[in-house]
Formats: C-alpha cells, structure tokens, sequence
C-alpha cells in the first residue's frame, strides 16, 4: 500500500485550493433571489459553472442544464480517480456509485412509468446520463425492458441485478418503486463498506466515521420521512433501515411514532442543533421534516469541514470535498429552479 | 513635495423640499464623500432622523441591475449618453413594468423553445427506437419492432397524400410513402411512438387510410425514415435558434429605450445613496461630507442653485471644530502618466491625509530599480512594446490599462538602463554609457571603466538602497512635521535618533570597508557618532509613558521595561537598518543573473554549431524569450518588494482612508 503522504499530498494541497474557491452563500442566495434562469447564469458567469449556460442558451430547458450538472458531479469522480492507486481507486468508485445509482434511479422511474402507466418517456430519457460513471449500465436496455425479468437481464454483469431481480416484480406488483429505491440506497452503502475494508487503518477509521455519520442522518431523515408519507408502522420502518448506522433506540422510535411526535424524538437525537432547529419551526409535521432535513443537512456540513481541520493526509479530504461540492451543486441546482419557477430564497433555501 | 489634496468637512441645512435638488446638485458635482451628520455629535443621534425618500438605493439599484443584466445577455453594455441630473426621479413602478415586460419576451422565447426541445427529444427517442429496431438492409416490416415504436403499413388517397404530409410535418413521426406511377392509392408506412398512436387517427382518417399487408416490393425503408426524422429534427433546431434569437431581439429591440432607463435609474439610485446621510427634522435637512477645498466655491454654488439661496452652509478645516473626530479622506492627484504608479501605491495602502504622496518617488525607485535588474535594451523594447500593444488592445476593449502601463514604463527603463550598460539581447551592440555590465559579469572587463568587476556592481547596489532608504527617511520627517508629531520626530526609529545612526553608520561602514575591513573610527569618534542617537532612542519608551500617564492610561514608571524596550528598539534599529541595506543586493544579484543567464545560452548555441546555425538560432529565441519571461517577472516582484518593505516602512503608514466621493463615473462606495 502506498504511504499516506504520498497518497494525499499533492492531493490534499489541490483539493483544498478547489474548496477554497466555492461559491460564496452570498453568491447562492443571490442566484436563489434571481428573477430569472437568464439572470442567475449571468451571476455564475467567471465560475465554473458558466459552462451551464450553453445548454440553457440552446434549448430553454432548464432540465439541459441539470443534466449538464450531474455530468459536472460525475467528471469530478472521474477526475479525481485519474491518476489514483488502489485501494483509493475503488473507494472513490465506490462514492461515484452514488450518482450511478441516482441515474439508474432516474431510468427505472421513467421505465415505470412508461411501461405500467402510459406514462411518456421520450423527452426525459434524453437527459438520462448514458455514459458508465462506475459499471457498465445500459440504460437503453433498462428503459426497453418489457417487464421485471427482463428488467434485471438488463441490468446482468452490474451490482444492481441481483437487487431488480429480488425487487423489480414486487415494486410491478406493488404498483411502486419505494422499496426498489430503497434496496438501491442499502447497496450503496454496502458498496462504500465493502471498499473502506481495503483501505490502510488511519483512512478506514476516518472513513467509518464519516459514512458512517451519513448513514446516521440517513436513516433519521427516513424515519422521518417514512412516517410523514410512508403510511407504514414503527417495525416496519426499523427494519428498512440501513444495517451500518449506529443503533437506534427502538422504544424511543416507536414510542414517538405512535404519538406523531417523531420529528422532535430525531431532533432531541441530533442535539441541541436539532432542537435549536425545532424550536423556529411550525407544528405540522412535514414543515417539522423539512427543518429536521435541514439540520441533518448542515450537521453533514459541519463534520465534513471537521475533516479539514483534521490529518491532512487522509482521505478525510477527499470526503470532506466530495459533501462540501455536493452541497454547492445542490444549492446551485435548486436556486436555478427557484429562479426558472420564481420561489424566491426562502424556499430554495429550505428545498436544496 | 506631493501631498494629498487639501479637503474640508461641509457642513449644511437647508429646507426638506430641498432635498432632491440638493442631492442632485451633489451628484453632478461629484465631489461629495458623505459623512451621515449623527456622526459629527453623538446628542445628534436622537433628534433627527433619517431623510425618507420614495427612490430608494436599493429600488433602484435593483432595477438597474436588471437592466444591465439585459445587456450582458447580449454581451453588450448600456450606452450612457450624458445623464441629466436636473431630470424627474424615474417612475419606479412603470421601469419596472418595462423591466418585466423584457423579461416576459425573454422568458416567451425561451418557453418557445422549451417547447420545441420537447419535440426533438421526441424525435430523437424515435431515430434510437428505429435505428436499433430495423437492420440496414433488409428493412422488414415486424421484424424486432420496438415495444415503445409503432409501425403501421397501409395505403393512403394520391390526392390526400400531400395534406397528409402537411399535417404530419411538425409531429414526431415518420412517413414514407412510395407513390406508383399509376393509381389512386399510395403505399405508406408510418412510424411512430406508440404513445403518439392516437394523436394521429384523425390525420390518417382524412387521408382515408387503409391498413394493408405490403408487397415485397414496397420495402419500409429505414434510411428513408431516418432521413425524414433528421430533416424535421433540423427544422427544429432552426426553429429553436430562431427562438433564441428572439431573445437577443427582446434586448437588442429596446437597446436605446433600456439605455436610457439604465441611465435614469443609475442618476436616482446615486441621489438616493447621497440622500441616504441626510438626516432631517420637521421641515429641515441636514447633510455633511468631505470636499476638496479646491471646489469649495463650485459647491457652494451648487447648494444655492438647489436651494434657492436658502442652504446655511459651514465649512470647517481637518480635525478641527466638527471635524474633529473624524478622519479627512484622501485624495491623491497626480498626472494621468502616473496612474500605474498610484495603483501600486494604493495596492499598499493610503497615504495619512495630509502626509506626502508616495506616488512620484515610487515611480522613480521602481523604474530604477527595474532598470538595474533589467537592464538590457533589446529585452527592454520587446517588454516596452508588449506594454504598448497591450495597452492599445485594452484600451480597445474598455479594460483597466494599469499594468500595460507599467510594462511599457519597465521597457522603457530598460532600455535606458541597457544603453547604460551596452546591452542589447545580451550582445554588446552598441558602446556602454556606463560600463558594460556583461562583460564585468563575465570577467572580462574588455572596456574597463568605473566598475571593474562584480563588486563594483554590489557596490552600486548598496550605494542605491542607501540612497532609498535616506530619502524614505527624509519622507518619513517631513510627514512627522507636518502631522505635528514631535515626540516621533526626535527619538523615534525613523525619526532623526534613527536617521543619525543610519547616515553614521553608514560613514562607519564605508570607512571599515576602505581600510580593507581592518579599522574602525577611534572609540571617542564612534561615541560621538553613536552615542547621542542612541540615547535618544532611549527616551522613547518614557515618553510614550508619560504621554499615556497624562491621558490616564498609565501608571508608575517602570524602569525596568523602559530598560528592555531600548535594548530591543537598538536591536531593531541597528538589525533593521543593516537587513534592509543588505536587502538591496538582490538588485545586484538579479542583474548579474541576467547577464549571466545570456552567457550561458551563448556558450549553448555556440556548441551547437555557432550562433548562426539554426539550432543556435533557436536557442538564442528561446533563450532570450525565457530571459524575458522569468527575469521580467522576477525584476518586476522584486522591486515591488523592495519599494513596500525596504521603502514605504521608512515612512509610509497607509492608515488613510481614500477619498469615495459619490458620482456618476463611479459607485463611491
């Protein structure tokens, strides 16, 4: 295994110089309050986000640019795999996986919909990204399956075969892809768990701590979720939970669950940030999940930034710029669909 | 001696129907730095309120944004005409309704071709399914038909065919039809999404179509479908860059209606930043600011304008009277030649007002010093000329032209330090004016002179940054008198304690070194030279004791720390001065590096075949390119290094603040 310093230094002094250059909150909240599509490209004029514009420029659709956007997400994995020695090749691949996995998301939702309720799939397949970002996935496959075998023949040779062939007839016959997506999200974690095995100690310790901590929130904000629009009981969410997060408490959980006081069982689990969170926000419950997402959100945030006070020569930086562009993808993402359907800070703010 | 310009604090009321007027009167004149008059009395704050105004800065200034964005879509900029101050503050509401009716254009355009985007989606899903589901030559009915691709086979009415064309143009599908030389019926394959297969009925019914099993001879012919599927997919993209052309035209339509807006509303958003340190009572208001005394009686003028003679105007000197807690901001003026010199000046800081301005004797010492690290003419005229071209490019474009400037000057002083030294691209083209640097580098000496051989040229280094650092001194007493600093002047480390045992050291020094580093000046001798500054120095720290004690911020009169503070202002004194001294033989070490670095790609293109030769010759481009490139670049930090540390610590604070007088060439903020 090659020594640490020689892995990360020249690594970690490039990554940061990058993370350095994130777009200011000023700046985002500004493309949030933007009138205009037209008007927030022009504030990202200078950034590396200017390329946006060409695909906005040309077809007036502001799905073009997310789709240029995820593109941006999966060439930086790709970039900063270049040049890398295992094993952190394959845990980079293994954290790329996850846009592999939002893609193939994206296909099976047009494929359902396509396939089971007329839906039409012509336009949106068109920003499906069709390039391999970690396996082999032909999408076009995926999208022509004539029903759940079929579907998981598509998808032989990639992790997710064995996972379409245990749920894609379910998720038929159910009449929905929840427990599809979520059988997806479960893999990616394993994936990342299985690739941290292979890494030296110092990283592995490092990297259990922050996978694990998105794990964690993970799972709360699933909770959450689960029990806002899931319709399902207190075991039953348990069980679908991710096997790698820190053990919760069941009686805690269910407890909450039967009151409907969930979201303030999750902050009072996130601390005083969480309950700080609670405190500003109204009694229904879903704008009481939006402001727990939120505290989730910026809790990821600030262990990340943690990392960079950290032992530079770990893959802590790695992680640590992977969340923190994420984030400024995401909110620039989201404040370009407040500008096109005019939501204005408030709500980018909150939906990002 | 340079100094910053003379500036007084305006103090005036005047009525509150006044009020626009005055603050438009003000823009006009643009020489106002506001000061929000609660600042001048603290009692002030509670009795007056802020001046309302219904254009707000920020109402305008957000419309106006928005006007410029219109424009950058456009690449292009608003074309100012001369702005008339005296004009009607812009109705906000109806330029805002202009501004959304541009964006509604703009956002039509763009839905159009969301629109249309749809459709070449559509198109090319079809292109996908029909490419993969026919194989190149057979082109075979059924045969792996897509489960998304409807193929349908039949025949269609001769006559109705052209309608049916007609409406089937702008849908994403494909028609072929194979018209025989004789008869009623016309042989036709369609292809669609099966999505789209009812959409179509009515067209095929109009078209009396009849579903029939084709002859062998009437092939669905995949190219033919292909073909139809890209021509309508360009009629698309020609439709949506139509579309985007659209909203160009939005802008480029209502160029000189948006400019004049853009104009009016940057003219209302500056009056109402000056409005916004008004402060005001019932029926008066009451404003303040800084103004160079030179337009005193312009503004003066200007108030009576707008206020019909009814302003009370007071006018007060720099600390004094209700100036007195306030800072004067700076104004530096030199000639429009010396801009990139004040850029570098202003990089550092801003002068204290009334202190002496930097900007001439930089542009002297960096020139100079440039020139010593440079000196080679032929370098000089390529640099000199990259500035000018530069320069001339920027110009062009409407960009900042400072540092083309400085090129242009570093050229020049090149070129005539190059002269100086005979130099041109490393070869002695022409006779030193000077001595011939190259040759003293390279020990030659061929042309003897005053400097013989690279202790000479150290030499003149040290003697160079000797003469820096005395005038920085200098500087530095002159600043100290006019800002009426006494205590600095006497005992401080660049006052005259300071410049005593600098100049006296530098007598000792030249004197050791002339006796070939062997004697110093006879103990009562050093004594007298060295022992009254030194003293001085001493009385540093009790005095600024006693100052404090004065002011109660002090108590005692500790000895001991007194005792200690000198050892270290002595340490920092003789150390300092010696570092910085030294510092300056990097100008030597750097113009002995160019020399040298020439040698040496001479001596390479003479072992490639001579300097003639083509491989000489491209080593001596190169070579002199590298020179220029990397010795530039080296010269031109260095002597900006040496011009901020070795220099401006003599005298220079930068403590000042700059003048921002609010006007309609800049924001003043």
């Amino acid at each position: 295994m090659p020594s640490r310093i020689g892995t990360y230094a020249f690594l970690a002094a490039r990554l940061r110089t990058r993370i350095g250059k994130l777009l200011p909150d000023e700046r985002l909240e500004e493309i949030a309050k933007a009138a205009t599509v037209d008007e927030a490209l022009l504030l990202l004029r200078g950034t590396r986000y200017e390329v946006l514009a060409a695909p906005w420029n040309a077809s007036g659709d502001l799905r073009a640019v997310e789709a240029a956007l995820r593109s941006m997400e999966i060439d930086m994995h790709a970039e900063l795999r270049r040049d890398r020695e295992e094993p952190l090749r394959s845990f980079i691949d293994a954290l790329a996986q996850r846009l592999e996995a939002a893609n193939l998301k994206d296909a099976l939702r047009l494929w359902f919909d396509a396939r089971f309720r007329g839906g039409d799939m012509s336009v949106r397949s068109g920003y499906l990204h069709r390039a391999t970002v970690v396996h082999p996935v032909d999408l076009d496959a995926v999208l022509e399956a004539a029903d759940a075998e079929a579907l998981a023949a598509a998808l032989a040779g990639t992790p997710y075969e064995n996972v379409a062939a245990a749920e894609a007839g379910r998720a038929v016959a159910a009449g929905s892809l929840f427990e599809l997506e979520l059988a997806l999200d479960r893999l990616h974690f394993k994936l990342l768990f299985d690739a941290m095995k292979a890494l030296g100690p110092v990283d592995r310790k490092v990297a259990e701590r922050q996978v694990g901590l998105e794990v964690d929130l993970t799972n709360l904000a699933w909770l959450v979720r689960f029990r806002a629009y899931g319709g399902m009981g207190a075991k039953e969410a348990l069980a679908r939970l991710i096997p790698w997060g820190a053990p919760l408490d069941a009686k805690a959980i269910s407890a909450a669950w039967e009151t409907g006081n969930l979201s303030e069982a999750v902050g009072g689990m996130l601390g005083d940030r969480g309950l700080q969170v609670l405190a500003g926000g109204g009694g229904n419950e879903l704008s009481r999940l939006s402001l727990i997402e939120r505290a989730l959100r910026e809790l990821g945030l600030v262990e990340a930034r943690k990392l960079l006070s950290g032992d530079p020569f770990t893959v802590g930086v790695v992680l640590a710029y992977l969340r923190l562009e994420r984030e400024e993808m995401a909110r620039v993402r989201t404040g370009l669909g407040a500008a096109r359907y005019g939501a204005g800070a408030a709500r980018a703010r909150e939906a990002s | 001696m340079s100094g910053t310009a003379p500036m007084r604090l305006l103090v005036a009321a005047a009525p509150a129907s006044a009020s626009d007027a005055i603050s438009r009167e003000l823009l006009a004149l643009g020489a106002l730095d506001s000061v929000s008059v609660r600042e001048l009395d603290a009692t002030w704050k509670d009795k007056l309120r802020p001046d309302k105004t219904e254009t707000t800065e920020e109402g305008a200034g957000e419309l106006r944004k928005r006007v410029e964005g219109f424009f950058q879509l456009v690449r292009g900029a608003p074309e100012i005409r001369k702005p008339d101050t005296a004009g009607d503050p812009v109705d906000l509401a109806a330029a805002s309704r202009v501004v959304e009716e541009v964006s509604e254009s703009i956002a039509a355009s763009r839905e159009r071709q969301k629109v249309l985007q749809d459709e070449l989606l559509r198109l090319e899903e079809m292109r996908k399914q029909v490419s993969a589901r026919f194989s190149a030559t057979a082109g075979e009915l059924g045969k792996g038909a897509s489960g998304f691709l409807s193929v349908r086979a039949g025949t269609v009415s001769r006559k109705a065919l052209p309608r049916l064309e007609a409406e089937l143009a702008s849908m994403p599908v494909a028609l072929i039809a194979r018209p025989p030389d004789q008869g009623e019926r016309v042989d036709s394959i369609v292809m669609s999404l099966k999505r789209d297969e009812r959409s179509l009925e009515p067209a095929l019914a109009r078209a009396e179509w009849q579903p029939a099993e084709l002859a062998s001879g009437s092939p669905a012919n995949r190219d033919e479908a292909l073909k139809g599927i890209e021509a309508k997919a360009e009629t698309l993209r020609a439709a949506q860059r139509a579309a985007a052309a659209g909203v160009e035209t939005a802008i480029t339509g209502r160029t000189v209606e948006l400019s004049e807006l853009w104009t009016r509303l940057r003219v209302d958003e500056l009056a109402a930043s000056i409005r916004a340190g008004f402060s005001s009572t019932e029926r008066a208001v009451l404003f303040s600011g800084w103004i160079p005394a030179s337009l005193r009686a312009a503004t003066e003028a200007a108030l009576e304008r707008a206020s019909g003679g009814t302003c009370v105007i007071e006018w007060h000197e720099p600390a004094s009277g209700e100036a007195r807690r306030l800072s004067a901001p700076v104004q530096l003026r030199n000639p429009r030649f010396l801009d990139a010199f004040q850029g570098l000046v202003t990089n550092y800081g801003t002068p204290e007002y009334g202190a002496v301005d930097p900007t001439p004797f930089v542009a002297v010492s960096y020139l100079a010093m440039f020139g010593l690290m440079f000196g080679d003419a032929g370098h000089g005229l390529v640099v000199a000329l990259v500035g000018v071209l530069g320069l001339l490019r920027a110009k062009k474009r409407g960009r900042k032209t400072a540092l083309f400037e400085l090129f242009a000057w570093c050229g020049l002083s090149a070129m005539i330090a190059g002269a100086l030294f005979g130099s041109w691209f490393g070869l002695p083209l022409t006779r030193a004016l000077w001595f011939d640097f190259h040759g003293v580098v390279a020990g030659e000496n061929a042309l003897g002179g005053p400097v013989r051989d690279v202790y000479g040229i150290l030499g003149i280094s040290i003697k160079f940054g000797m003469a820096v650092l005395v005038l920085g001194i200098l500087l530095n007493w002159y600043n100290l008198i006019r800002l009426g600093r006494w205590r600095a002047l006497l005992v401080g480390k660049h006052g005259l304690a300071g410049g005593w045992i600098y100049i006296a050291g530098a007598w000792i020094a030249f004197g050791f070194v002339e006796s070939g580093y062997r004697t110093l000046p006879p103990g009562p001798v050093l004594a007298a030279l060295l022992g009254p500054p030194v003293l001085l120095l001493g009385l540093a720290p009790p005095l600024e004791h006693l100052e404090k004690r004065r002011h109660g911020e002090a108590k005692g009169f500790p000895v001991g720390i007194f005792l200690l503070e000198w050892a270290v202002e002595l340490l920092e004194a003789f150390s300092g001065y010696l570092a910085n001294t030294l510092s300056f033989m990097r100008v030597a070490g750097l113009g002995i590096a160019h020399a040298t670095l020439m040698g040496a790609f001479f001596a390479i293109a003479d072992m490639v075949g001579g300097r003639l030769s083509v491989a000489g010759v491209a080593i001596l481009v190169s070579g002199n390119v590298l020179v220029i490139v990397l010795e530039g670049l080296s010269a031109g930090i260095q002597a900006l290094r040496l011009n901020y540390y070795e220099f401006f610590s003599k005298y220079f604070t930068g403590t000042g603040r700059a003048y921002r007088p609010i006007s309609l060439e800049g924001t003043g903020k």
